[in-house]
């Protein structure tokens, strides 16, 4: 199963501060539309792709996009070990067994942004809706649904 | 009345049906947004906590964190409920919304939509949807009709 390699991913570019706790190696990441899941995916990529960030990786799946094409990009990915891979828009690919069995033996953790978590098929059980910290609107937490 | 697809099947053939509400939304609306109101503005508002800026020569947005952005940086539930309530003949998928864009989208009377899970509110509302499934037809006036049926159908 897809291993825990850090204990959390946490952003700081400022205004925004995102304190993201991981529980292990495969987390689901759902919430409202605008609260900031795009906002966090989009600066880990921008983190990773100047070097400030290291062993992550991102992959923004598109529904437009034929399995098989969705398939070959993560494939890629799942190519590396030790990473820590976030998969935006995931739900396009959850009914796939290929990829069920390509996570279960991957040796990368997971964050995976999805809307519907109960459906992923695989071993999820640590699924968080991502929210902003009270009395603050630049500092975002997971909110896990099994505390 | 908001026409409502359960399943893929169920869509007509001659209807278009869109996947990538990203890239229809800034096909149509990144560099003109003229047919924007006060509904869209709304939209904009409770949905992404954004104020539309009028200015009519590059469309942007104030966000909640205070900078000033393109439109193209809305969410994706966002743009989705903005292309639903301005293209009424296209009927667009709501898989990538989350679930506070679906109930805004809930609310409106014209438009078409694919929606395969069920949404969540506590509280219930007037609605003027048309649920239609493999299993069958029915037009619904409050979510908490709507909700019933959908989990009826599943």
């Amino acid at each position: 199963m897809a291993k825990k390699i850090v204990d959390s991913l946490n952003v700081n570019v400022a205004p925004f501060n995102f304190n993201i706790e991981l529980r292990s190696g495969l987390v689901g990441i759902s919430g409202d539309s605008g609260v900031g899941k795009s906002l966090y995916f989009d600066l880990v990529k921008k983190l990773s792709s100047t070097g400030r960030l290291k062993g992550v990786q991102c992959i923004g799946l598109k529904n437009g996009l034929d399995l098989k094409t969705n398939l070959s990009l993560l494939n890629e990915l799942l190519r590396n070990s030790n990473n820590i891979i976030l998969i935006d828009n995931a739900d396009c690919l959850i009914t796939d067994d290929r990829l069920r069995q390509k996570f279960i033996s991957s040796d990368n953790q997971f964050i995976v942004f999805t809307r519907k978590p109960n459906n992923f098929g695989i071993e999820f059980k640590d699924r968080a809706v991502l929210e902003v910290d009270e009395g603050a609107n630049t500092s975002f937490h997971l909110n896990y649904y099994n505390h | 009345m908001l026409t409502i697809y359960m399943s893929k099947t169920c869509i007509p053939k001659d209807l278009m049906f869109v996947t990538n509400n990203e890239d229809e939304f800034d096909l149509n609306f990144m560099a003109d947004c003229s047919r924007f109101d006060d509904t869209v503005k709304g939209l904009i508002k409770r949905i992404d906590g954004s104020t539309l800026m009028p200015d009519n020569s590059i469309p942007s947005i104030l966000t909640k964190f205070n900078n000033r952005l393109d439109i193209t940086y809305l969410s994706t539930g966002c743009k989705t409920a903005i292309n639903v309530h301005l293209m009424s003949e296209v009927c667009f998928s709501l898989n990538e919304c989350g679930n506070n864009a679906i109930i805004e989208i809930l609310r409106f009377n014209s438009g078409t939509v694919y929606l395969d899970y069920e949404p969540f509110s506590w509280d219930d509302f007037m609605v003027d949807c048309l649920l239609v499934s493999d299993l069958g037809r029915k037009r619904c006036s409050t979510f908490s009709d709507l909700l019933e049926q959908f989990k009826e159908w599943r």
